[in-house]
Formats: structure tokens, C-alpha cells, sequence
């Protein structure tokens, strides 16, 4: 279980993260929803000790050093992988770095994904780049997969087929914290979404939950940012002539 | 295996429920018998692009039913007889039936009105 | 064992080609020099390594400063989107860094190496093709040439131990430093002392035969700075 207390952050002057307390158990499949600069990514890095913060985040109840980082993985728009190596040079590297590592699973996503083995990973397209970066974060053989907007720049079918490869390998143990904006996409895909605005948690519920009281996640996220639906409307009327 | 390629999800109804009745219409039209093997939750989850506790809240929903029995690891079967198929039929007859009546009285159709509607259409050759 | 290995080639890859670049310019650099001095203008070798007007210093430390400037630029593997990775692994701080004095090292002596390399290669050809083609004393005239010129005594200082110790030195105290400085980058230290420190081996490498004190007050000075550096980098800094 990862647990983060009291949580904050500044970065330049502003409040990147408010007093932010998350647990994550494992096995889950989180969604973490928020507008850009919410904190989303932010949070993430926190949890992966790349940014310092105030406040506790704990893993299995120990902070989080170099012994359990292991246990870590991360997959980022940014891409964390070294494009100066090919996929063969990325395999072997993790090979010796990670006792955890799935070779079998790393083999069986390249295949899937169709992406050549020998050539630098620089030289890939961004959809290909993404894939990669994702295969890297599942294979590693970490606890709890750290997902920020990893999907930015491919399609659709990409997306969707990537949900459900994902849901079929997935082991019970293992976590998924995934931020991303496409919020319809992955509402079916997600069993808790955790909804970060502004630095500061505004919502956090298990979808069984929401479907227990016929809710649906759209909806739960208007309300937690109290989306006035007549805000168009007035907008509309301010600025044409129409009553 | 029991083969979910004509499972088409729709918005509104809760997926686990969407499940469930496809398996219940299954049974009634008799492409699912007895001792058929269900998908495992996550091969089921996978297929469909759903969160696995979904599938394993429709599994359980089939196991309280007596529909399934699941044993360990991660096969579960189908358990059915004459008796539990003449009961999921008449289940979901009755719900189809419920469903019919509240949108007439919705409409406002007195009780004389709608048996008049229905005998209507029964004897006609009508195309779904 | 092979996981060290693996950080270490992930360190070499991010300026290995540089680098070749870097001493296929210096032979280049020194070929035409060459060239020049000795089949067009008729120096003398002699003159050409002794005199200092032929240039090679300048060469060398320019290749010298754009190895420097390569090293401090592409030396930092935590730094980066790739750095994220890197950050995550389990191997320490520490022994990346030692890593990295150990890639930054091989580099110094292969540019060492190479240098002295193309020298002997100019010296051959030049009693081979040149003037004193087929001059007995040929050899011991190559030989002389690294007790005369400074330039060529500082890069082999024949029967000389201080200066060699004294290069080792150089050598050391500038891989360490320039190490250290990808962790003070981090904390947006000054490179003020770094510099300054590439800038003192550039003035002062070239040293003449007997140079005893020079030799003295360098091997000091720097070994003064490694156990400085080493003991911020190893003993005080805490673990980022």
C-alpha cells in the first residue's frame, strides 16, 4: 500500500500540491482525473521521490528510498526510456537492474504492439515511442505502475486495444495509477477514480460505489468541481443578443 | 467456451447487470447449456475492456443464482437444469413484461386500452 | 558485476562519439600542421616541436577545453527524462559517480594516448619520407625531441617520474571535479572552481625539462583539491 499524508508542495511559488492524503492498496485500478496543472503529474513524481515535498508518503510503511523503489514503475509523456538504445539494449539493461523483470511479458508487448526491436528508440514514431515507454513501465515487475497521460499522441484503437491487454495481464497484485483526460475512455476500464484539482483531492470513489447509487462518472465529476451547467448558457447571453 | 462476440454494451444500465442478462438470454435461447465453460474474469474483463471487479460482480451475482459454480482457479461452469432454465425464463419474462406495463401507464393507456394494443399485434405478422 | 557495467556503458554512450570526433579533429588538426611546418615551409622538426610557433599547444588545448566541454555537458545521466530512470534504479549515487571519474578518466589518458600516438607518427614518417631519410642517428633524434620540446616532455616526460606523477594528478583531479560538478549543477553551485581548474592545466601543462618545483607545487595543489572533492562527494553529501 502506498500512503501519502498530508502531502505539499511548491514549486515557484505556487501550491502544486494542498495537504493531498491518498491511500492506494494494492491491485487497484485508479483513474487520477484533473485539468492540466491540477497536480496530477506532480503527484506522481512525489510518489517516485523525483520532486522533494513536505508531508509523509510511505510504501508498505516504509519511506520510499532506493532498498523499495524498486517496487515503482513509471511510464510518462515525457518518456523516461534512452533513446539512444534500441528495445534489445532497453531488455538486457533492465534485465541486470530489476530482479523482477518480465522478460515474457516485455517479449509478448513488443510482438503485440509490432515494434522493431533493433532499431534506437529515437528514431520511432511518437505513437510507437508511447508504446514503448508503456511496455517498459508493465514489464518491469513493479507493484504499482505509475501512469502520467502515457496515450498522448496515439489513436484511439490504440487506446482502447492497450486497455484491454492491459486488463488481460494485469495480475491481482498489481496497481495502476493512470492520469489521463479521457475520462469516458477509461471509466469502464478504472475501479476508483480520484479526482485532484488544484493540488488538492475534490474527489475519490470506487466506481462500484457510483453504480450502487446509479451515478455516473461524468456526473460525479461535475458535481466534485461544481460545474454549472448554465455557465454556457450565460456566457452564450452575454455575448450575443439573445435573451 | 461460452463466446461473448455478440456482448454489445450500452450506456445506462450497470455492465455487471448487462452481463448477467446476457448470459440469462443465453440460457432461454439455448446457446448456453449445461457444463459450458464461462471466460475466466480476466480473460472475460480483457475482452470486454471492463475493470475486472465488474466481471467478478456479475460471477457472483450467477453463483447466488445457482447459475455457475466456480472452482479453484479461475474456471467456472455453467450449472443448469430443466428446472433453473424454466426459472431465469420466467424471470425475465416478468421483467420484460414489468418494463412493457410501466411504459403504457407511462403513456397513459387505461388497462382496457392496452389488452386492445396487444391483442392487436398478437395475431399479426409483425417484424421486430 | 554486469550492473555496473551497464551504467557505465549507459555513461560512455551519451559522448562516446563525440569524443572520436573530437581526436579524429586533433589528427586531422595536427596532420595538417604538419604538413605545413615540415613539407611546405622545410622547419626542421626539431624546430617545429621546439620553437612552440607550430602551433600544436593551441591545437591540443583547444581539442583539450571541447573534450572538457563534452564531458561536463553529456556526463550527467540522472539529468534529463531518461534521468528518471536512472533515478529509480537501485544502484547508489555514489557508485555512479565513481563511474563516472572512472569514464572521465579513460578519456583524458585516450586523448593522452592518442596524442602521443600521432606524434610518433609524424616523427616516423618524417624519418622515413622527410629530410633525414635514412639518417642513422634518425631514432635518437625522435628520442631527443621529448627532452627538448616542452610540449612533447610534458606529454611523455622521459626520465622524469614528478612530471608523470604530476599529470596523474591533473588527470585525476580533473575527472573527479567535473563528476562532482554534475551533482552541484543540481544545487546551481557556481562552476567558478571548476573552470578554474581546467583553465590551470591548460596554462601550465606545458612544462620544460627540470620543471622540478612546478611539478611539486602542481602534484600538491591538486592533490589537495581531490581530497577536497572526494571528501564532499563521499563522506558528507547525503544521498539525493
Amino acid at each position: 500500500m502506498i500512503e501519502l499524508k498530508n502531502v505539499s508542495k511548491t514549486y515557484r511559488g505556487k501550491r502544486a500540491l494542498k495537504n493531498v492524503n491518498l491511500t492506494l492498496p494494492r491491485g487497484e485500478i485508479v483513474g487520477l482525473f484533473g485539468e492540466n496543472g491540477a497536480g496530477k503529474t506532480t503527484l506522481m513524481k512525489c510518489i517516485l521521490n523525483l520532486h522533494p515535498y513536505n508531508g509523509e508518503i510511505t510504501l508498505d510503511g516504509e519511506p520510499i528510498s532506493r532498498k523499495n523503489i524498486v517496487k515503482l514503475s513509471f511510464g510518462t509523456s515525457e518518456h523516461s526510456f534512452f533513446p539512444n538504445l534500441t528495445p534489445r539494449s532497453h531488455k538486457e539493461f533492465y534485465k541486470e537492474h530489476f530482479d523482477t523483470f518480465s522478460e515474457k511479458r516485455f517479449d509478448g508487448l513488443m510482438e503485440f504492439f509490432n515494434l522493431p526491436a533493433y532499431r534506437a528508440v529515437k528514431n520511432f514514431s511518437t505513437g510507437q515511442k508511447n508504446q514503448f515507454e508503456v511496455i517498459l513501465a508493465l514489464s518491469q515487475g513493479a507493484d504499482y505502475i505509475l501512469l502520467d497521460e502515457p496515450f498522448a499522441g496515439n489513436d484511439v484503437f490504440n487506446r482502447e486495444d492497450f486497455y484491454k491487454v492491459l486488463l488481460g495481464i494485469l495480475e491481482p497484485h498489481e496497481t495502476v495509477l493512470l492520469s489521463t483526460h479521457l475520462i469516458e475512455e477509461v471509466s469502464d476500464f478504472i475501479g476508483r477514480a480520484v479526482l485532484i484539482r488544484q493540488g488538492e483531492i475534490v474527489g475519490d470513489v470506487y466506481m462500484s460505489d457510483l453504480e450502487d447509487q446509479g451515478m455516473d462518472l461524468m456526473t460525479y465529476i461535475k458535481s466534485a468541481y461544481q460545474y454549472k451547467a448554465d455557465r454556457i448558457i450565460q456566457a452564450l447571453t452575454n455575448m450575443t443578443d439573445e435573451e | 467456451m461460452i463466446s461473448f462476440e455478440k456482448f454489445i454494451m450500452e450506456d445506462g444500465m450497470p455492465i455487471y447487470l448487462q452481463i448477467l442478462q446476457y448470459i440469462k438470454r443465453g440460457i432461454i435461447a439455448g446457446t448456453i447449456a449445461d457444463g459450458d465453460e464461462l471466460p475466466s474474469r480476466r480473460m472475460l474483463s480483457a475482452l470486454l475492456g471492463v475493470n475486472p471487479n465488474t466481471v467478478q460482480k456479475a460471477y457472483r451475482m450467477l453463483e447466488d443464482e445457482g447459475l455457475i459454480s466456480s472452482h479453484s482457479g479461475a474456471k467456472s461452469y455453467m450449472v443448469l437444469n430443466d428446472e433453473t432454465i424454466a426459472r431465469v425464463r420466467s424471470q425475465l419474462l416478468e421483467g420484460d413484461a414489468v418494463g412493457i406495463v410501466l411504459s403504457m401507464k407511462q403513456m397513459g393507456l387505461s388497462k382496457a386500452e392496452a389488452i386492445a394494443l396487444l391483442e392487436k399485434y398478437w395475431d399479426k405478422e409483425v417484424n421486430p | 558485476m554486469k550492473k555496473y557495467l551497464s551504467v557505465f556503458a549507459l555513461i560512455a554512450q551519451n559522448s562516446i562519439y563525440r569524443i572520436f570526433g573530437l581526436l579524429l579533429l586533433l589528427a586531422a588538426a595536427d596532420g595538417v600542421l604538419a604538413w605545413y611546418w615540415l613539407a611546405v615551409k622545410h622547419y626542421g622538426i626539431q624546430n617545429m616541436f621546439h620553437s612552440g610557433n607550430a602551433r600544436f599547444g593551441l591545437v591540443l588545448a583547444i581539442v583539450f577545453v571541447l573534450m572538457a566541454a563534452v564531458q561536463i555537458r553529456c556526463g550527467d545521466i540522472y539529468s534529463g527524462t531518461s534521468g528518471y530512470t536512472v533515478r529509480r534504479l537501485a544502484i547508489s549515487e555514489k557508485a555512479v559517480l565513481l563511474l563516472q571519474i572512472l569514464y572521465n578518466m579513460l578519456c583524458w589518458i585516450i586523448l593522452w594516448g592518442v596524442q602521443v600516438l600521432i606524434i610518433f607518427v609524424i616523427c616516423k614518417l618524417y624519418y622515413r619520407f622527410g629530410e633525414y631519410a635514412g639518417d642513422p642517428l634518425s631514432e635518437q633524434q625522435m628520442f631527443l625531441l621529448f627532452y627538448i620540446s616542452p610540449l612533447l616532455h610534458s606529454l611523455l616526460p622521459m626520465e622524469e617520474t614528478l612530471a608523470w606523477i604530476a599529470n596523474l594528478v591533473m588527470i585525476a583531479e580533473l575527472s573527479i571535479s567535473s563528476a562532482y560538478w554534475t551533482v552541484r549543477r543540481r544545487e546551481k553551485s557556481s562552476a567558478a572552481d571548476l573552470l578554474i581548474g581546467y583553465w590551470t592545466v591548460v596554462l601550465i601543462f606545458r612544462r620544460e625539462l627540470g620543471s622540478y618545483i612546478l611539478n611539486v607545487i602542481i602534484i600538491g595543489g591538486f592533490l589537495i583539491i581531490i581530497a577536497i572533492d572526494c571528501w564532499r562527494m563521499f563522506f558528507r553529501k547525503k544521498e539525493v
